[in-house]
């Protein structure tokens, strides 16, 4: 749309078109053109947006459209409710694991673990580098949210502590890796000595 | 006359029709059964050039996957890791090596499945885990391009972590995995991103048989038995004893009773040690690797697997003095 056409629209809208005649033609011209109506709309809407004047806070109510579509459908059967087997809430049990759960990850992706961290981790068991994220030991305790509470006040582990515990879980994760490879390793000899076996039985002149 | 001959025929059909309509009730397990071997069957022998993405947690790590079989019938397996760390595990018949770069601390085991990206059940027919777990047939979708058969393994019991596999209905391979918890919480995946089938040998694999393979990994000639007087009392149906030591941990000098557990598919391993040695607190998380951390009398409890949080803890709290030897 040219220019001239939006300033005609501009004009007719704040009513600045002085002669009558030139009026209606303009109106015509206006009508007669959709895009033109659209503009006017719009110069309409912003005019009324700046006035104040629009119903700017509109609010969508669903909330009996909500409450009818649950009263239609069925109350949920326990059973299909998953509940966390260990802590009480959801929540509870996410705050439990989440902290941890990334350096569960890390000491878990074996292979590259058993040996690449092995350098890392000094005779004295401490950790070297100290860009891996600190974890929080959060104590297991019983179920009862107040007593699980105060051993965290209570047992505020020093930098030193933290670091040593971190190579410790660290080491753990790692044996557990590196056994099961020798546990796979083990059965793979005793295989083949059965295999060997029986060869032996079935052929015993060799 | 006619009337009888109606009885006769209706009774022949509804004979031909009854055992075909109970035999569809448990058919959903037999397929997956069939899938399942049917994949052991692929990763064995099928010669594909892959990538894949394994994801677990935030963490994403691309690897390259290539097999084959040379015309001799022997069996190649090159995985590369992508990111990070320059980690080859490279698989000729039953000799595994793990090479790793720039730390050159490299080792080669015996063993004819590759550990590290499938559980070694996966290349073996399903049999072995029938009595803990089933495995079900569903509907597949598209993965990796193609289209897949569904397979949920599951134990029976419900205590251990569940698998999703997506297996390629043409060639049997598998394009995807996941393993979740219980309650469905997805803990790792694997997926293909692509996937190259071909009549021979991947040609980057003919050449492997000449590379300087890494020290073995050997297990301590000294192997001594446990010594503390405590014993695992429970663990889930169809664990068994794999080995019981009493050594030092990995790259501490912590004295440790050892026992590790496998069911054919999950391992367990149980860690006893003198409390006023250990100076981790108890503590737990549950994740791809759960870990659990608890204390008996004098001494420190500590149970590492891919298990759900709630059989280690049960497995930890069931740790009870040894009944003594007669």
């Amino acid at each position: 749309m040219s220019d001239h056409r939006l300033e005609n629209t501009s004009a007719l809208l704040d009513n600045h078109v002085a002669d009558g005649q030139q009026l209606q033609q303009q109106l015509d011209v206006l009508l007669a053109d959709p895009q033109a109506c659209q503009s006017w709309q719009r110069y309409a809407l912003i005019g009324h947006v700046l006035r104040g004047d629009a119903q700017t806070h509109q609010r969508l109510d669903i909330s009996a459209a909500v409450q009818l579509q649950i009263a239609a459908e069925q109350p949920l059967a326990t059973s299909n409710v998953v509940r966390p087997q260990f802590g009480q809430t959801v929540a509870r049990a996410e705050r439990w694991w989440k902290p941890l759960g990334g350096i569960a990850i890390a000491a878990s992706v074996a292979l590259v673990a058993v040996l690449s961290v092995q350098p890392t981790v000094s005779p004295d068991g401490t950790m070297e580098g100290g860009n891996t994220p600190v974890f929080v030991t959060n104590p297991l305790g019983d179920r009862n949210p107040v007593s699980f509470n105060t051993v965290v006040l209570d047992n505020n582990p020093s930098e030193a502590e933290v670091a040593q515990q971190r190579a410790l879980l660290q080491s753990y994760m790692l044996d557990h890796q590196q056994q099961l490879q020798l546990s796979l390793q083990q059965q793979q000899l005793e295989q083949a000595k059965a295999a060997q076996q029986q060869e032996a039985t079935i052929n015993p002149d060799e | 006359m006619n009337s009888i001959w109606r009885v006769a025929i209706a009774l022949f059909l509804a004979l031909c029709i009854t055992p075909s309509v109970s035999a569809q009730q448990p058919s959903a397990e037999q397929a997956g059964v069939l899938w399942f071997d049917r994949m052991a069957t692929a990763l064995r022998e099928l010669n594909f050039e892959a990538t894949l993405v394994q994801v677990q947690g935030d963490r994403i790590q691309p690897i390259m996957w290539l097999h084959g079989r040379h015309s001799d019938n022997l069996e190649v397996e090159l995985l590369i890791h992508l990111n990070g760390a320059d980690v080859r595990i490279l698989r000729l018949g039953d000799q595994t090596s793990y090479y790793f770069q720039p730390a050159d601390n490299s080792y080669s085991i015996n063993s004819d499945s590759t550990y590290g990206l499938l559980p070694a059940a996966f290349y073996r027919p399903f049999t072995h885990l029938n009595d803990y777990y089933q495995v079900i047939a569903g509907r597949g979708m598209r993965v990796t391009g193609r289209d897949t058969q569904y397979l949920r393994l599951v134990s029976r019991d419900n205590s251990r972590y569940h698998y999703s596999l997506w297996v390629d209905r043409e060639s049997g391979m598998l394009l995807k995995l996941q393993m979740l918890t219980p309650q469905g919480q997805v803990l790792e995946q694997l997926q293909l991103t692509s996937f190259q089938l071909s009549d021979e040998l991947p040609v980057s694999l003919e050449d492997l048989q000449g590379v300087q393979r890494p020290p073995r990994l050997f297990d301590p000639n000294t192997a001594e038995a446990p010594q503390f007087s405590l014993l695992p009392r429970w663990l889930p149906s169809g664990f068994t004893l794999q080995r019981q030591t009493h050594r030092l941990l990995y790259a501490t000098q912590l004295a440790n009773d050892h026992f590790l557990y496998s069911d054919g598919l999950t391992e367990v391993s149980v860690y006893i040690s003198r409390k006023r040695d250990q100076a981790l607190p108890e503590l737990a998380f549950e994740g791809a690797e759960s870990f659990y951390n608890t204390s008996k009398g004098d001494y420190a409890i500590t149970v590492v697997g891919k298990l759900p949080l709630a059989t280690l803890r049960k497995i930890a709290e069931n740790v009870d003095a040894s009944v003594p030897r007669q």
